[in-house]
């Protein structure tokens, strides 16, 4: 049988699983000094990791090609699937926020708003449950920039430390969620190898 | 743009030793159900909307059209609504039991590039009419015995029962829409979200057994650490209902591992009761599930109960697949190459090599050379050539 995979995201949420997999006991090495390889094994363990860009890794999960996937609630949020969502890791801790200019009021007048982002999904979730008719634009880079450019009336992002918003002069008007890493299994995985992943799981929950 | 080269998102052509497979393993499976008295209904790939406006199935993943009156149509999103309908109306008279089987395309509209099919061929079998121990285990067996033919690699079956979850729930006084985010969690293992919903109630035995649901799953110590938790005269006459099941399937010898899963609580479906999957390690999803479905029929005015299960064929032909030993269609036996003017006796030549059990096929060409390479190409062993003045003239090939 082939070994456990794991899907990392790579980037920032990399580091952090990293160092909980250590902490755990598991040979990072080849993670560490992974050079461009994409499969990595972890040490003498019959596990593999492998690094994907973080919706990949829910598609990687879902598709049951990967058992176990580390990866933001804001990518699960978004992209939503099928799979056990069973540890809150903790790290990668933000919020998805709604922000605007300074002055903007966005409960005034009657004109539909216009929000930015790069979370279509959760921004219209978030509206929906306001019961709120929204004009949604999906933006790909610097999301900031749609408000200032006056595309749009505001943006619904993730925010860590608000530094970016204030150094543009806009500000959060609300929080819609806080978002950390979670620890996701394929649900065939979870039953067919159980054993497996139960040890796994428990070696990296008690490290939490 | 045309799009008249390629098919619609989610679908695809089924072909050669794919559809050679397929057929076989319908065919395998057909015996099977015959034997055991099951009777083949095929339902039409368009319903009415109202078959399927219910809870049960989202409406943006259905493929809808209109009729001439212009009634809302579906393309099936599954094979159990209309074997209900069915069930409720044309065999309403029907003596009881009464088993049917299908296999046809169900159609669900997916969101794309996801790499799902929207076009899902399926293999039920319905028993409608009966609720008893001997029903269950008939279906159980029938199901674990169509994943033992072709699961070569193994497989889990898995058993629950959706009375445990619906027996602790109801004695949360909470509404509704708590109720199916509780559900929702337990479904998805959520452990982190989970225990947030449930420290916003009042704590008690149900709220900490809630709490350890998503991890009720495995072997027979399941129902122990069950008891443990909590237990009420329902929970306990559906555990031991449920601990019997396993004993007496365990006791079969399956070649597929059983499990016990009681946090197996799918969303808003029929299930009133027994509930099972079976998962194979070549796909990532289940590719069996079933239940018992004992409110369903009388939703079209029918008041039976029921059981059934289906099987995504599609995953069953991949697992088939990946087993290089499974057979594929074989080559002819025999190329025929027919000078011209002699087709009559070509026929004659074909019939009765058909006759002895060959597989023959014309070369449909004009040059014995062409039609040799042919035969090389096609790996077929012998060729015959229908000539004259002599009328046959076999010529063995190496």
């Amino acid at each position: 049988m082939r070994p456990i995979r794991i899907a990392l995201t790579k980037g920032r949420l990399e580091k952090n699983t990293v160092a909980l997999l250590e902490k755990a006991g598991y040979d990072c090495e080849s993670v560490k000094s992974k050079g461009r390889k994409l499969i990595l094994p972890l040490g003498n363990e019959n596990i593999e990791i492998v690094l994907a860009k973080a919706a990949d890794v829910i598609t990687y999960v879902e598709h049951g090609v990967c058992d176990i996937g580390v990866v933001g609630k804001d990518t699960i949020l978004e992209y939503g699937g099928t799979f056990y969502e069973i540890l809150d890791l903790g790290f990668g801790q933000c919020k998805f926020a709604l922000a605007a200019k300074k002055d903007t009021d966005l409960y005034a007048g009657f004109e539909n708003k216009v929000i930015a982002t790069k979370y279509p999904n959760v921004t219209k979730h978030f509206f929906d449950k306001k019961g709120m008719d929204i004009g949604i634009v999906k933006i790909e880079g610097s999301v900031e920039l749609a408000p200032l450019l006056e595309l749009a009336d505001a943006i619904v992002d993730i925010v860590e430390t608000g530094s970016t918003l204030r150094e543009n002069g806009l500000e959060v008007k609300e929080d819609v969620c806080t978002i950390s890493a979670r620890m996701i299994i394929n649900t065939a995985s979870m039953k067919l190898r159980k054993d497996e992943i139960d040890a796994f799981v428990k070696r990296v929950e008690e490290q939490l | 743009m045309k799009y008249n080269l390629i098919t619609p998102e989610g679908t695809k052509d089924v072909i050669l030793d794919e559809c050679f497979m397929r057929r076989d393993i319908e065919y395998t499976i057909r015996k099977m159900l015959l034997r055991s008295g099951y009777r083949e209904v095929i339902t039409p790939e368009i319903e009415f909307y109202d078959v399927f406006n219910s809870d049960y199935f989202a409406q943006e993943n259905l493929y809808k059209l209109f009729d001439q009156k212009g009634r809302i149509l579906v393309l099936r999103p599954d094979s159990t609504m209309p074997i209900a309908r069915l069930a409720a109306t044309r065999l309403k008279d029907a003596p009881v039991p009464l088993r049917l089987f299908y296999i046809q395309n169900i159609f669900v509209n997916n969101p794309p590039h996801l790499g799902k099919s929207n076009r899902i061929s399926q293999m039920g079998a319905e028993l409608i009419g009966v609720k008893s121990k001997m029903a269950d285990i008939e279906m159980l067996v029938s199901a674990m015995e169509t994943l033992g033919t072709f699961c070569k690699n193994g497989f889990n079956f898995e058993i629950s029962d959706v009375g445990y979850y619906n027996a602790l729930i109801a004695k949360l006084d909470i509404d509704e829409r708590r109720k199916e985010k509780i559900r929702r969690n337990i479904e998805q293992k959520n452990y982190p979200s989970l225990n947030t919903l449930l420290d916003t109630i009042e704590q008690n035995a149900i709220t900490d057994t809630l709490r350890e649901l998503p991890k009720l799953f495995g072997g027979k110590e399941v129902f122990e650490k069950a008891r443990s938790l909590y237990t009420n005269d329902e929970i306990n006459s559906v555990l031991s209902e449920l601990e019997m099941m396993y004993n007496t399937l365990k006791s079969i010898h399956f070649p597929g591992k059983l499990t016990v899963d009681l946090g197996m609580v799918t969303r808003l479906d029929y299930y009133t009761g027994l509930v099972f999957k079976g998962y194979a390690p070549e796909v990532g999803d289940a590719l069996l599930f079933g239940g018992r479905y004992d409110k369903l029929l009388s939703e079209f005015g029918y008041d039976a109960p029921a059981i059934g299960y289906a099987i995504n064929m599609d995953s069953l032909v991949r697992i088939v697949a990946s087993n290089l030993n499974y057979p594929k269609q074989p080559a002819s036996d025999c190329l025929i190459y027919v000078e011209k003017g002699f087709e009559l006796a070509a026929l004659k030549t074909a019939a009765d090599l058909k006759k002895s059990g060959k597989r023959v096929e014309f070369a449909l060409l004009d040059d014995v050379a062409d039609a040799q390479k042919l035969a090389k190409i096609k790996n077929i062993k012998n060729m015959t050539i229908v000539t004259g003045p002599r009328n046959e003239n076999d010529s063995e090939m190496n």
